[in-house]
């Protein structure tokens, strides 16, 4: 449905150095997916999503929105946003403060060609406003509305025209937290009752879990890790798509084997590899929430990957706790709904399959140009 | 890369086209017709000898040159040019500056009334002003010189005071800046971020030395940069030396160049003189507005962007509240209600005599200076030019900037930040010069003498103050708000259309407003370029004063402030239901 090709901007603004707000960016979105662009603050996210609306020209590659292509550096070809046919959400949803609300929902449907009729028009943004729980609210001018409301008379204006593809740039930013959890499930069962393909850039990983069919991690204008919600979260590729989800141990080792790690910890078996040598430095990826607890209990059969440890400190989270376990002088976090005596000795197991191993250093580097 | 994209496989396709503007290319052209051109214009006329147009053929000469800078009266004419534009910026400043500040960082009573206040003598002619000033200060039958003669017994019948001197011309050009600047200067006032100050205070540092450690140094240069600005608008001020110059004796550039582009019956044309002159002044504006600029640049490095409604904490006056509202009302009594009200008086008059006692007898009251007015000539021709060119260039000026503000801000460019530099130019360029330069371009052109000659004149005069007010505008304006309607499927112009100019709406109308009343109320450009065909109500009311019959334009001039102030106020109206919608 969205097909983005080796697609690259870069800006320059007059004596300051280049930026490469995008470097070599694919991306395929099928047809119905919700798919979600995640990415540190100025990572592109907005600029990619921009490039797709039409409203920036990107300075190389391809993108093709249902098999027409739209914008093409080599073929010469550029669409003009009002004629690529999207619905699109803005981050200050840009509701136009002269219009009232019927004017602000109206306006993509006068722009439809042939014509629609101006009862078919009031009956459309009828239709747009129930989806979004605003049935009635026509003639109100927007000025005045809230937050939430803006958002979705926003969220109304985009879907009006019935678009195949919907675009959102953190659209829920501007809520608060409760109003957001709400507008979530709103959007994602909308997306999937009307069957739309949605592009959807957020910087909060929960909203990204929550909403995505499939997710792309950027970094600096490159794509790190596309894929589900569990394959980057049980199996980052890259460190930094780790770290993203969530707190991770980082514990820094030397391969003793192929599948063995020497650590600070003691010695970690971890899933096979074949591309790294023995004696290579690597750095070990272990989620708290895979750290187990196992009470001292005495005469218990050592496991792999069993340690003893003790329970240096202890934060109280309310629905789960994390506990510091010292292992060998490293502080491990533990995340558990048990609770275990601060002070006490305990033993501690991690899943060979939960230990994700990278190379040393990669944490820190800058991702080189050419996207894999 | 030029060769032909395989589009016809993909029927609904455009070619890429980020780098053709042909809205900006059509907007730098219009530009450099209103600004560059008149000036090669210039340059041209200078060099050519007498009876020579700028393009005719024929020989080039550096005589004019040789004629202006030697001249006897060449000396007199830049040490009184220096000496009004200098002094008039000298006293104005500190004045403007105290108002200012009273304004935005005191208690004083009223201040919130000091807009309205400021805009009224800001849209009075300068001219009006001056023949008040002559009428009350005139050394013989001046009211305040008759009065005071009485009170103190003297009866040399002459004096104290003559308005016809340097310092007659200094002192109510003084008044006539002083509203402008005020407003240039609360705006370098609110630019500063009072935490800056606030911070002082907290850390222990007395008001006194606060100002003195952080206020004064963070806002000099904002104030020098208004200063400069300021001098290079007192090389430019035609009307108040022409109303006042030729009976004191003293003669400016701007008022040489005026009086040498009279034609007189014994020579022919000689553009080359008031040329010559013309090039002096716009040296001297270039120059200024370098040291302009540069200052400029600095401020911004200071400006700090405060909070949305942050206001600094009000300074107490006490008891000198009332001594700073005096002399705010004491200002506007001499800027506007005195000079006003005795051209009230003189315009019922049949005979002007002062509004004295002793010559009650002698006052003939008549209706006739306004009867006269509703003939067809003042009417139905020149009032109605001056409406018509106000009327356009007002529209012409803020749809040109609004579109140059948002190529500026939406599409920058190379080609955009030209467009930015000539559309400023006019800030280098004393008004006087600029029509000029014109009038050497267009005179012996069809188009000279028509209103539509004026009309351009006065866009090029509005086009940098236009600018600046829609470029701010602009940037205020999200970007998303456009981006929504092309996403919606609206194409640039519907999209420039709908949503950026009616959002603009407000500070367009204010923008309009403003070049309106100030076209209005303008004399240099129609002293400088208008002729037979196109006579405004400015040149019948000076015709009228050369003539000697003070009643007469003093009549016209009451009108023509009457009709400025309904402006005004009608239109500071709409423009507040417009914001407030
Ligand atoms: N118009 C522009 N001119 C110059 N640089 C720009 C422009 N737009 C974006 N950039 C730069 O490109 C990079 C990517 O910006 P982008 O807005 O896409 O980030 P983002 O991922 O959306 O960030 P955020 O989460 O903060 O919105 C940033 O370094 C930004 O400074
Ligand atoms: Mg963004």
């Amino acid at each position: 449905m969205i097909e983005i090709r080796g697609l690259g901007k870069d800006f320059q603004r007059a004596g300051e150095s280049v930026v490469h707000a995008l470097r070599t960016v694919d991306v395929t979105v099928e047809r119905g997916e919700f798919f979600v662009l995640l990415g540190p603050s100025g990572s592109g996210k907005t600029t990619l999503l921009r490039c797709v609306a039409g409203l920036a020209v990107p300075d190389r590659g391809e993108i093709v929105l249902d098999g027409v292509t739209v914008y093409s550096g080599d073929k010469r070809i550029l669409v003009p946003p009002e004629r690529r046919g999207l619905g699109m959400v803005f981050q200050s949803y840009a509701i136009w403060p002269h219009m009232t609300i019927l004017e602000n929902v109206a306006l993509p449907l006068t722009q439809k060609r042939p014509r629609l009729g101006k009862a078919e028009i009031r009956e459309r943004v009828a239709r747009a406003l129930a989806l979004v729980g605003l049935e009635g609210m026509e003639g109100r001018p927007t000025p005045l509305l809230s937050g939430g409301q803006q958002q979705r008379v926003a969220l109304a204006r985009s879907l009006a025209t019935e678009p195949v593809v919907l675009l959102m740039d953190e659209p829920l930013s501007n809520l608060d937290a409760r109003l957001r959890e709400e507008v979530r499930k709103e959007i994602r069962s909308l997306a999937a009752r009307l069957d739309i393909t949605t592009l959807y850039v957020t910087h909060d990983q929960v909203e990204a879990m929550e909403l995505a069919d499939r997710i792309a991690v950027m970094h600096e204008g490159d794509i790190l890790q596309q894929g589900s919600p569990e394959e980057l979260y049980c199996r980052p590729e890259d460190p930094r798509v780790a770290q993203f989800f969530g707190s991770t141990n980082w514990i820094d080792g030397r391969m003793r084997d192929k599948d063995a790690v020497e650590t600070a910890v003691g010695c970690l078996a971890v899933p096979d590899s074949d591309t790294r040598a023995i004696g290579d430095a690597v750095v070990v990826a272990v989620r708290p929430e895979d750290v187990e607890l196992i009470p001292d209990a005495p005469g218990a059969v050592p496991e792999e990957n069993y340690f003893r440890g003790r329970v240096v400190s202890n934060v109280f989270l309310g629905d789960h706790r994390v506990y510091t376990i010292e292992v060998g002088g490293f502080p491990l976090l533990a995340r558990t709904l048990a609770s275990v005596l601060v002070g006490g000795d305990i033993s501690v197991r991690i899943p060979r399959e939960r230990v994700c191993v990278f190379r040393a250093g990669s944490r820190n580097e800058i991702p080189s140009a050419a996207g894999s | 890369m030029g060769s032909t994209p395989g589009a016809h496989s993909q029927p609904a396709l455009f070619r890429l086209r980020q780098f053709r503007q042909p809205g900006a290319l059509s907007v730098l052209a219009v530009l450099v017709v209103l600004v560059i051109v008149p000036l090669f214009f210039m340059v041209l006329a200078s060099f050519r000898p007498e009876g020579l147009l700028p393009l005719d053929p024929g020989p080039f000469t550096v005589s004019p040159y040789l004629e202006a800078f030697t001249g006897a009266d060449f000396r007199p004419i830049i040490r009184d040019t220096l000496l009004y534009a200098g002094l008039g910026v000298l006293f104005a400043l500190p004045i403007a500056f105290v108002f200012a500040f009273l304004t935005e960082r005191t208690d004083m009573p009223l201040r919130n009334s000091m807009y309205v206040l400021m805009f009224v003598p800001m849209s009075t002619p300068v001219f009006a002003t001056a023949l008040g000033w002559v009428l009350l200060l005139g050394p013989r039958g001046g009211t305040v010189n008759v009065y005071l003669r009485a009170l103190f017994g003297i009866d040399s019948g002459e004096g104290p005071f003559n308005i016809f001197s340097m310092t007659g011309l200094v002192f109510v050009h003084v008044l006539g800046i002083i509203p402008t600047m005020w407003l240039f200067l609360t705006a370098v006032l609110r630019q500063m971020d009072p935490a800056l100050e606030e911070a002082a205070l907290a850390s222990g540092a007395s008001r006194w030395q606060v100002l003195r450690t952080v206020t004064a140094p963070l806002m000099r240069p904002g104030v020098a940069a208004v200063g400069i600005y300021f001098f290079v608008t007192g090389l430019e001020s035609l009307e108040l030396p022409l109303a006042l110059g030729p009976t004191a004796g003293i003669e400016l550039l701007s008022t040489k160049i005026f009086f040498s582009l009279l034609p007189s019956a014994d020579l022919g044309v000689n553009y080359g003189i008031p040329a010559a002159f013309g090039m002096l002044g716009l040296a001297m504006g270039v120059l200024g507005s370098l040291i302009y600029i540069r200052l400029v640049r600095q401020t911004s490095q200071f400006a700090v962007i405060t909070g949305k409604g942050y206001r600094p904490r009000l300074i107490a006056l006490g008891r000198w509240k009332y001594v700073a509202l005096g002399a705010v009302a004491l200002f506007i009594l001499m800027k506007v209600v005195l000079p006003f009200a005795i051209l009230l008086y003189a315009s019922f008059l049949r005979f002007y005599v002062p509004p004295v006692l002793e010559f009650a007898a002698d006052m003939r009251w008549t209706l006739l200076h306004y009867t006269r007015l509703l003939d067809y000539r003042f009417f139905g021709s020149y009032f109605v030019n001056t409406l018509i060119v106000a009327v356009e260039a007002a529209t012409l000026t803020m749809l040109l900037v609004s579109f140059i503000g948002w190529l500026v801000v939406r599409r920058p460019s190379k080609l955009t930040d030209l467009i930015n530099v000539v559309a400023f130019m006019p800030l280098a360029i004393p008004g006087v010069i600029s029509t000029l330069a014109l009038f050497l371009m267009f005179v012996g052109t069809p188009l000279y003498g028509t209103l539509i000659l004026l009309t351009l004149a006065f866009v090029a005069r509005y086009l940098a103050f236009g600018t600046r007010l829609m470029h701010s505008a602009m940037l205020q304006l999200h970007q998303e708000l456009e981006e929504a309607s092309q996403a919606s499927g609206a194409n640039n112009l519907q999209t420039f259309i709908r949503i950026t100019l009616r959002l603009l709406i407000p500070a367009f109308l204010s923008g309009w407003l403003w070049v309106l009343v100030h076209a209005a109320k303008d004399f240099s450009v129609a002293l400088l370029l208008a002729s037979a065909g196109s006579v405004l109500v400015a040149n019948i009311v000076y015709e009228a004063f050369i003539g000697g019959h003070f009643n007469e334009s003093a009549a016209m001039l009451v009108v023509l402030i009457t009709f400025n102030l309904i402006f005004v106020v009608a239109g500071r109206k709409v423009i507040g239901q417009s914001i407030a919608q």
